[in-house]
């Protein structure tokens, strides 16, 4: 088999173990629908996805009361998925050093982050001085709805 | 029904959604031999050189991740050349050996993938999973550096946004000690087969002459003999203190035919090639500082000031990516122009093309490193007849396979 090399490598191969992770199951189900509610019910189970690495660039994880609305990240954002949100002003109460207690309008400025948009270059994360924005692990985002509650991160 | 008509004209593409560069290729063929061919390239226009002059540097940096899905560093790497030019920004030399690792695991991430599609498109299916599965090596390793497979997003203007740390040196090594165990097989796979050597020499020629007459660039060229590698010739990141040489078709045999066995010769050895340039550089990193300014406030602010015109170059996979940017004292560049590898090598398809049976169109379309999914749909008019028989991809593919069989016999 001089002329044809890969015999001997099929040959080889046809006792070894795939290297695929037979992701989500290992035969493929009569009805995927079917199998994903019974996953849901707790009656069977899923082959678990490859590990993200530890610096994975997924989904946004968006922490709200670690924002200052100060809108840095807008500023590096390939793709402007990111606009920022002026919420209108509510009273807070204010007590100064004295004791004295007055009552404040103010304005609360966030971001929203919209998910579809997103590419994912995790620009935001890093130039963002309160750590309110961080880059996570999920990344099975396929959606119909790209203004879905879980499409928008606010 | 009217008598049938030679020539006939076979549109091939546009449209395909795995295309890179969606393009128009129309045959006029004589029975089963192509007469002449031409093609229309700018099918599909995503305006994203429009989109980038509303945008700062430090945006347009990562949407030129986003042109091309194999190149993932080549348009970045070359855009923030031609920005860090204009700015006069000094790239640390660490950050310039990081991007020389993650551009040539990029080329031997790219050579495999083509390699298996190669095999694909003659019909060799077994070779094509275990060209990918091999591939996968490299993604890991880029995964592992950058934290994502496909876009890489590790270049910045002035340096690179992640470090290679001390931990990461010993996976990579066993990548690459694992490829180097790999690479005889590979080679004995892909250039001893009977199969790929009968399909593939002689098929899709093009001269030493011609190539450099229609200018092409990379494995294409150095296949028909032209010592063109920009890594060589004008060096860059730390290709400077490496000794890159030109892989041509001598690396594996006597003579230099330009054909399509040549083009897969160049690629094999240029994985050979990128595995030494990688050990070399994590032999020699020097250690430092990864970006020139840490804060991208501090970038946009040296964007601001910068004023002129420059022209970024990077040896991608498939030959010389260039990008033309021009600022002028404001933040948003002025003019921004991106002309990739592959578009230089489009132009030879009319010329290698020509005398080539239409069964050899999906593996001559592939060798100089497009996508070849242009060969979706096929559209045989005759004109004089008015007649239209639609070619899928499955049946000019089912073409070559038979091809393959016949000659197998």
């Amino acid at each position: 088999m001089a002329k044809l090399p890969m015999f001997r490598e099929i040959l080889g191969q046809s006792v070894k173990k795939p290297v695929t992770n037979l992701f989500p199951t290992i035969r493929m189900p009569k009805s995927i629908t079917r199998f994903f509610r019974s996953v849901t019910e707790g009656k069977a189970e899923i082959v678990p996805p490859v590990a993200t690495p530890p610096v994975f660039r997924g989904k946004i994880v968006y922490d709200r009361t670690a924002c200052n609305g100060c809108g840095l990240c807008l500023k590096v954002c390939p793709t402007h998925a990111i606009e920022q949100v002026a919420y209108p002003p509510m009273t807070v109460t204010v007590t100064d050093e004295k004791g004295n207690v007055t009552e404040k309008l103010k304005t609360e400025k966030r971001i929203r982050i919209y998910i579809a948009s997103c590419v994912f270059c995790g620009q935001c994360s890093d130039i963002c001085t309160k750590g309110a924005v961080a880059m996570g692990n999920e990344f099975l985002l396929a959606t119909e709805d790209r203004f879905a509650e879980e499409q928008i991160a606010e | 029904m009217t008598a049938k008509k030679v020539p006939y004209i076979v549109p091939v593409g546009p449209i395909h959604p795995a295309l890179k560069e969606p393009v128009h290729i129309e045959l006029t063929v004589s029975g089963e031999e192509v007469i002449s061919a031409d093609f229309t390239p700018g099918q599909t226009h995503r305006g994203i050189e429009w989109m980038g002059l509303s945008r700062n540097p430090v945006q347009i940096v990562h949407l030129t991740d986003r042109i091309c899905g194999i190149c993932g560093v080549t348009h970045s790497l070359a855009f923030a050349r031609a920005v860090e030019q204009i700015a006069d920004i000094t790239v640390p030399e660490r950050a310039d050996y990081v991007r020389t690792i993650i551009a040539e695991f990029e080329r031997i991430q790219s050579h495999l993938l083509w390699a298996g599609v190669a095999a694909h498109e003659l019909g060799f299916d077994t070779l094509f999973y275990l060209a990918w599965r091999v591939r996968e090596g490299a993604m890991d390793a880029i995964e592992l550096i950058s934290g994502n497979r496909v876009n890489y997003d590790i270049i910045q203007i002035g340096g690179v946004r992640r470090d290679i740390t001390e931990d990461q040196f010993e996976p990579i090594r066993r990548c690459l000690a694992n490829y180097k165990d790999l690479f005889g097989k590979l080679k004995m796979l892909f250039l001893e087969d009977a199969v790929i050597n009968s399909r593939c020499k002689g098929a899709g020629r093009l001269s030493f002459e011609k190539a450099m007459a229609y200018s092409t660039v990379g494995p294409t060229a150095r296949a028909s003999g032209c010592t063109a590698d920009l890594r060589a010739d004008y060096p860059y990141a730390a290709y400077g203190d490496l000794n890159v040489k030109p892989v041509l078709p001598t690396v594996y045999s006597n003579d230099i035919n330009g054909d399509t066995y040549d083009r897969i010769v160049v690629r094999i050895f240029e994985i050979a090639q990128s595995i030494e340039i990688i050990e070399e550089c994590l032999a020699n990193m020097p250690v430092g500082r990864i970006l020139w300014e840490e804060k991208v406030a501090g970038i946009l602010a040296a964007c601001k000031k910068a004023k002129g015109e420059a022209v970024g170059l990077h040896e991608a996979p498939r030959g010389e990516c260039l990008h033309y940017v021009a600022m002028d004292l404001a933040e948003i560049p002025i003019a921004w122009k991106v002309k990739a590898s592959s578009y230089s090598n489009l132009h030879v398809w009319p010329l290698i093309l020509k005398g080539a049976q239409l069964a050899d169109i999906p593996i001559i379309v592939a060798s100089i490193d497009p996508c070849l999914s242009c060969t979706d749909r096929v559209v045989v008019t005759d004109a004089a007849a008015g007649r239209t028989k639609i070619f899928t991809k499955e049946e000019l593919t089912r073409l070559s396979y038979e091809k393959t069989r016949r000659l197998m016999q």
